[in-house]
């Protein structure tokens, strides 16, 4: 964009005639059409390779119990599985969202808990991974 | 036309089986209902012949034998062509063995509408969520 506006301006001042101008615009546009968009590229296929289970237990004072084991690559899957007032009530501020988000892009180098709250009152929050 | 009524038949003797009142008196014309439905199949099959009809007397009666353990109280190993779904409530609860394959095909198909990553027949799914000792969802797929 910034090159488009520098000729604009170009021509402004007179350094251009208009027919340099639209050549260097058109050569601007083949350049850009020429350069393949980030989300063409194919994938790799390296989240789909995740091996291992994430495991999520939740356990809430008011008896409400959650027990989750899912292949890690179905793992952004499980943010509906769990009822919102479960969440609400024992996440601490946490981002399940995030962390499901980080697991399903391959970051599953965790060699303890990644979530283990407790919270000494019959609410506590496990999440882990089993090889 | 008997096998369109054989379907027919089935898919109501599946939804209606796979739900347990515990109401006595509900759950006594809920199974009645059932062994109608059962036997108005197997009256079907006899019309059939040769192969199809010992395959299709051997579902009914795999079947029966299923959903009379189910009614007991007994559970049953699902396998690894079948999930477990199953919910409870205070007064009734439905409970049903789906064929795997089946299910992951219309499950894939939720799922690439909402761009999830599709789940493959060897992936394993437990989710058992208990809201109170009445109140339970579990699924096993």
């Amino acid at each position: 964009m910034d090159e488009k506006l520098k000729i604009l301006d170009m021509l402004k001042e007179g350094k251009l005639n208009t027919k340099e101008a639209e050549k260097l615009l058109k050569a601007l546009g083949a350049d850009r059409s020429e350069r393949p968009e980030m989300t063409h590229y194919p994938k790799t296929g390296a989240k789909n390779n995740l091996k291992g289970k994430l495991k999520i237990i939740v356990d809430s004072a008011e008896g409400e119990n959650v027990r989750i084991a899912i292949p890690l690559r179905l793992s952004r899957m499980v943010a509906g599985m769990i009822p919102k007032s479960t969440l609400s009530g024992s996440m601490n501020g946490i981002d399940l969202n995030a962390i499901l988000d980080s697991i399903s892009e391959g970051a599953t180098d965790f060699d303890e808990d990644i979530v283990n709250i407790d919270d000494g009152e019959g609410t506590s929050v496990r999440i882990f991974i089993e090889k | 036309m008997s096998v369109l009524l054989i379907l027919l038949l089935y898919s109501s003797y599946y939804a209606f089986s796979g739900v347990i009142v515990k109401n006595p008196a509900v759950r006594t014309v809920m199974i009645l209902g059932s062994a109608s439905l059962w036997y108005a199949m197997y009256t079907v099959a006899l019309g059939f012949s040769g192969a199809w009809e010992t395959a299709v007397k051997a579902l009914l009666l795999l079947s029966l034998l299923f959903n009379v353990l189910r009614q007991c109280g007994v559970r049953v190993p699902a396998g690894p062509l079948f999930s477990v779904f199953k919910v409870e409530q205070e007064h009734f609860s439905l409970n049903y063995l789906v064929f795997k394959p089946g299910f992951l095909i219309l499950t894939n198909i939720f799922c690439m509408l909402k761009r999830l990553p599709s789940i493959r027949l060897s992936d394993v799914i437990e989710i058992d969520v208990r809201i109170s000792e009445r109140q339970i969802f579990l699924l096993k797929l």
